[in-house]
């Protein structure tokens, strides 16, 4: 499932919602860049740590990427989660967790004159979630290497589990199917400016919401009770994004982005970013900020009148109207 | 905001550069029709001594940190 808040890199793919987007986004990173050329060799071990809301989720993560003659690079990436998780969804409803979570992909980048064909595939999996997704793009330079267009389709299957008591429950099993589509325009404007201009198209079809989150509904004047949420089961989402970065003479780089996003089920999401990197010396140092901002999805309450209240009931807060500043 | 620092690796000439890097983020979220419903229907179970009335709750508000650390090469 597509979530409209998305900024992520490819080393950030946590999440298992958002592992397509992470990869159209990379085919967009590529965009960015002047010319079309095979990615650098290189490797790279990390480790991370995200804190808030009484979840953490932390652990290692290793990338490696090869070429193989002049025209093909290959590119292998780890990733582990530790899952610790007592968030505020759990706490009025569930029990806190511990859990784990691995990701690999391979993926292929084959050079042919003025044109990168991509091919990869990803596998995240947990005790109950498995995702496979596997994508392929094509991006072409054009115009003495001053533009470059890019598209990229990918498939994700998903097989959505539901835990009991911390066992697997054999009578639950359902399925969520996505396909995403991306194109994307780079150009060069002036020797020191590039502007980079993407859209995505993601549909989802299946099983939407979470086994485990429950709504809520007024019973009497100080009195509430919970049921299961209720999703359609297919989403669609646009989303558009224009980025640019300017060189300024002393090496250093200032970027300015803003993408637009919307979907079916009626959510609204606007972001816009800001960064800088100045080197000094053999010290690169580079800041953002960020801020987003969405409405809800029209089905969305926090509580809800009465039991049954509509065919959709949601009280994800993901679908809710917030603002993220970063 | 982040910071990476290039060096060489003394006796390794098939590593053309590395370079160690950390970011740090901080994200706040502000929920405007999300409320902290633990405040009424209490936490894994166990009610609040003094329990509010359902869609009185303050509303929802998330602080997080993210950390990376990183090592590269390129070869």
């Amino acid at each position: 499932m597509q979530t409209a808040d998305s900024r992520l890199t490819p080393f950030t793919i946590s999440r298992r919602a958002r592992v397509g987007v992470a990869l159209v986004l990379a085919w967009s990173a590529a965009s960015m860049s002047p010319a079309t050329v095979l990615p650098e060799e290189r490797a790279d071990v990390m480790y991370h740590r995200y804190d808030g809301g009484d979840v953490t989720v932390s652990g290692p993560s290793v990338l490696v990427r090869k070429n193989v003659g002049e025209k093909l690079s290959i590119a292998a990436n780890y990733y582990t989660d530790f899952v610790s998780s007592a968030s505020i969804d759990v706490q009025t409803s569930a029990s806190p967790y511990d859990e784990t979570r691995n990701q690999y992909s391979l993926s292929a980048d084959l050079l042919n004159g003025k044109s990168v064909y991509s091919l990869g595939y990803i596998r995240s999996s947990e005790s109950d979630y498995q995702a496979d997704t596997a994508f392929f793009g094509v991006s072409q330079s054009l115009f003495g290497d001053l533009t470059t267009i890019s598209f990229g389709y990918r498939y994700g299957d998903n097989d959505i589990g539901r835990n009991v008591a911390g066992v697997l429950d054999p009578d639950f099993n359902e399925q969520m199917k996505t396909q995403g589509f991306s194109a994307g325009v780079s150009q060069v404007l002036t020797r020191n400016m590039i502007l980079a201009l993407n859209y995505e198209v993601v549909t989802d079809e299946g099983f939407l919401r979470s086994p485990y989150r429950s709504v809520r509904y007024i019973t009497g004047p100080t009195t509430q009770a919970l049921q299961s949420e209720a999703y359609p089961r297919t989403r669609t989402s646009n989303a558009a994004a224009l980025r640019g970065k300017y060189f300024l003479p002393w090496r250093a780089a200032a970027e300015l982005g803003y993408r637009y996003y919307r979907d079916t089920w009626g959510v609204r999401g606007h972001t816009a970013d800001l960064g800088y990197t100045h080197p000094i010396g053999k010290w690169t140092l580079d800041g953002s900020v960020r801020y987003y901002r969405q409405d809800r999805a029209d089905f969305y309450r926090d509580l809800y009148p009465r039991r049954d209240f509509a065919n959709f009931l949601s009280r994800d807060k993901e679908l809710a109207t917030y603002d993220n500043l970063t | 905001m982040g910071a990476s620092y290039d060096f060489r690796i003394p006796r390794m000439a098939w590593i053309d550069r590395s370079s160690a890097s950390i970011r740090y983020s901080f994200l706040t979220v502000n929920y405007d029709d999300f409320r902290d419903a633990s405040q009424s229907l209490g936490k894994f179970g166990v009610l609040p001594d003094e329990p509010l009335a359902p869609g009185t709750e303050p509303l929802y508000k998330l602080d997080a940190s993210v950390l990376q650390i990183f090592f590269s090469i390129w070869f």
